[in-house]
């Protein structure tokens, strides 16, 4: 038994005790007999639950009590991939590109430039000739800001997403503030440890004419984003209320949420990485709340939640734990996914291996658009 | 093979390092181009290594220039001509940044980790086993400062030991002062016991016979370093160039402002503060790093830890912007940092050549509660019998 298959079978056996799950070659009632039979349109929701999550705090038996809404609220009624392997550059932002194109991306991670491969945002617009408040991409920071459209010469910016850069929003809202304004937002500004945000100070200036122009576009007022702001404790939890704030508003059919306080695991600090972990799992469930509770959402939407790769392992010497994602061992590589909404057959667990870049494939089935270029199987559970 | 290596590809080494690689040239010319960067940078900064590296250091190199079969995995990987180039000799740190960026993005890292695994297996069979001078002791104090209850101690570390919930915390911290003591008076050698503090050390520390680390004490080292690394986030170079800028802050190390007095020491103390990551900002980081690289690379005899309370999370822009130190503390937090910290520091203890001998044990500091793990100990027990520190360290 290889070490991916080994993680595997302990997610699903914990999951089989904790939520009754059954194992299934099948996990969902036909998207495309859902479509054909006059479903209301579809919609879906990705997730990446990030930045590098590994199994021992999550879905190992050690790990459940960081993720209770996952676990008690989520799965019971998901279809759950126990088995999902990254095979490319375990870079957050190369990586969550990948999981975009459907094709592993082999730029260098750490500059901001747009993915090789046509984004799902691209195939879903141009195909399904979908108007740009259609698909939307809420990520954490500057490298993310080109991810909404490929270098593809037959795709590219006309067909891509808006994206969101909550963080650079809120920094270009407080801009003109005085300093007491700054300091009282220093949680939501926070920068990771491996990526600090190089391109402007502590605060500092991001380009506010685009800044300026998605905050219009969003209906978003100066006043409501800072007195919201006020109240939020992380980045992720300023995405989260980003993410709402466009389902109310525009109500997209494609959003691409990523989630990245896990990431201050890079400092070293355990305990901040476990609170990562429990926030992430709340701001999950809070998302499908947001989408039951939506009728614009409700009985429509697909969501997946998947993390862009895991971290290095506890007993890899080449490592330092849960830190890093630097060796490319089998716990770094080797996560899970969980898929909800009116398709999916509840309650059922898949084992057998998926690739994260798997997940384009599936999203193309959900929304009916021709994915042609992606490397990802398609997954014939979701199919 | 790196045919292109001569003894002249050196010039620029230390002397004992440069001295190894011309003696040792016809060994190095049998590496593949995808792993020399690994010994460049042993070989670079080889005269600043611990005693038991060098030893090392030398050896490993001996093994691959006898046994080129073991190195077969890393000749199956491809390798641009601007990365096999005698140029590259120079900047080892910088040659180990580019070749790793490369393998990664040429998606040949698995291949490379299967060969390094392969290699690694085969040098650890083949090499004698070195043993330390007595039974190796790792004692480690968590949570100062902490509440009890805040955190369930030990979820990691008891399936490998006992968990004991009725220590005397009166005289505990003196007695593992004392085993240090004593452990250093009986068997003195160099880099061979440790005493390593997150804070100010606690009273009575030995003052002969044990290495010391202090966090405090390298404030200004760290200062420097915070420095280098805000002047690089504001030049916008990126965290790449950041990393490569740090590691050769370490081969300046032994020219530089020395906070310590020992050369060796100095270059291992700047290394703590380039290579780790949240070392600069965290105290609880610097420690958990720091015993592990103390164990991996010196691989005492005796090591001493202690976590102090490390400065809450702000933004990370923000801790580099002002000190490492900053004065609104997390002890909750920091206990749990300390925790899985303790069961790093176990892991990388049984690692090492005579782990079957060796003692371990980890006290939550002004509480009751310890764990112990040795030979003696019976694994995933607990027990609330009374006992006192002395006896935890005499049944070990």
């Amino acid at each position: 038994m290889n070490e991916h298959h080994r993680l595997s079978l302990s997610r699903r056996d914990f999951l089989r005790s904790t939520i009754g799950a059954t194992t299934s070659l099948v996990c969902s009632y036909p998207f495309h007999a859902m479509a054909a039979s006059g479903t209301a349109r579809q919609k879906a929701v990705i997730i990446t639950f990030g930045g590098g999550a590994r199994d021992d705090e999550t879905f190992s038996v050690d790990g459940q009590q960081y993720i209770p809404n996952l676990l008690n609220t989520l799965a019971p009624q998901s279809c759950f991939f126990t088995q999902v392997i990254n095979r490319g550059i375990l870079g957050h932002y190369v990586a969550t590109a990948s999981i975009a194109t459907g094709a592993y991306e082999t730029f260098d991670n750490f500059v901001a430039q747009p993915p090789q491969h046509p984004t799902i945002f691209e195939y879903f617009r141009k195909d399904l000739r979908r108007p740009r408040e259609d698909a939307w991409v809420i990520a954490p920071g500057n490298l993310f800001a080109q991810m909404g459209a490929s270098q593809n010469r037959r795709y590219g910016p006309d067909s891509g997403a808006e994206v969101i850069l909550p963080k650079q929003l809120l920094a270009a809202v407080l801009g003109g503030a005085n300093a007491l304004d700054l300091d009282a937002y220093p949680d939501l500004l926070r920068d990771n440890y491996e990526q600090p945000d190089i391109t402007r100070g502590p605060i500092g200036t991001p380009d506010r004419e685009e800044m300026e122009r998605i905050i219009d576009r969003l209906n978003l007022s100066h006043q409501d984003l800072r007195f919201a702001a006020a109240t939020l404790h992380s980045p992720d939890e300023l995405s989260v209320y980003m993410t709402k704030h466009v389902m109310r508003t525009f109500a997209p059919s494609l959003i691409f949420l990523t989630l990245h306080d896990i990431d201050v695991a890079h400092s070293g600090a355990f305990s901040l990485y476990l609170e990562g972990i429990r926030r992430t799992d709340r701001l999950c469930a809070e998302i499908w709340a947001e989408i039951q509770s939506n009728p614009e959402y409700k009985d429509k939407t697909s969501l997946f939640i998947m993390p862009d790769f895991g971290r290095d392992g506890d007993n890899d010497p080449g490592g330092n734990g849960f830190q890093h994602h630097r060796t490319g061992s089998p716990s770094a590589r080797t996560t899970w996914m969980m898929t909800l909404g009116p398709a999916v057959r509840q309650k059922t667990i898949v084992e057998r291996p998926i690739e994260s870049i798997d997940l384009a494939a599936a999203v193309s089935g959900v929304l009916g658009f021709d994915a042609r270029l992606v490397q990802g199987k398609r997954i014939p559970e979701l199919a | 093979m790196t045919t292109w290596l001569t003894a002249a590809s050196f010039a620029t080494y230390p002397p004992q390092g440069r001295e190894l690689a011309v003696s040792h040239i016809e060994a190095l010319r049998q590496i593949p181009v995808a792993l020399l960067p690994v010994f460049l940078v042993d070989l670079k900064a080889f005269d600043w290594k611990f005693p038991v590296e060098q030893r090392e250091i030398t050896k490993r190199i001996e093994f691959a220039g006898a046994n080129p079969s073991s190195l077969t995995g890393f000749s199956d990987i491809h390798v641009t001509s601007a990365l096999d180039n005698p140029e590259r000799m120079k900047d080892p740190q910088r040659f180990l940044a580019d070749m790793t960026s490369y393998l990664w993005s040429s998606l040949q890292m698995d291949a490379y980790r299967k060969a390094a695994d392969r290699f690694v297996d085969l040098y650890s069979a083949a090499a004698e086993p070195v043993l330390p001078a007595m039974p190796r002791l790792v004692m480690i104090c968590v949570g100062r400062d902490a509440q009890p209850g805040s955190w369930q101690l030990f979820q990691k570390l008891r399936r490998f030991g006992q968990v004991r919930t009725n220590v005397r915390s009166d005289g505990a911290a003196g007695a593992m002062l004392t085993a240090l003591r004593e452990r250093a008076q009986s068997h003195p050698a160099p880099y061979a016991h440790w005493y390593v503090d997150g804070g100010s050390p606690l009273p009575g520390l030995p003052s002969d016979g044990v290495t010391k680390i202090l966090y405090p004490e390298l404030a200004p080292l760290d200062a420097q370093i915070l420095a280098r690394m805000k002047a690089c986030i504001q030049a916008g170079t990126g965290p790449e160039v950041l990393h490569v800028q740090l590691a050769e802050l370490n081969q300046l190390a032994p020219s530089g402002n020395a906070s310590l007095p020992d050369p060796c020491l100095q270059n291992f103390a700047v290394s703590l503060l380039t290579e780790g990551s949240g070392t600069q900002i965290f105290s609880t980081s610097f420690v958990q790093w720091t015993t592990r690289e103390v164990l991996r690379r010196a691989q005492p005899a005796t090591v001493l830890a202690r976590f102090a309370p490390r400065q809450r999370q702000r933004s990370f822009n923000d801790m580099v912007a002002a000190a490492s130190n900053g004065t609104d503390l997390d002890p909750d937090g920091s206990l749990i940092d300390a925790d899985m910290a303790a069961f790093y520091a176990y892991l990388e203890m049984m690692r090492l050549q005579g782990a079957d001998k060796s003692a371990f044990l980890v006290w939550f500091e002004g509480h009751s509660q310890a764990f112990v793990a040795s030979r003696n100990t019976p694994p995933g027990t607990e027990s609330d019998t009374p006992a006192t520190i002395d006896e935890l360290l005499a049944a070990a």
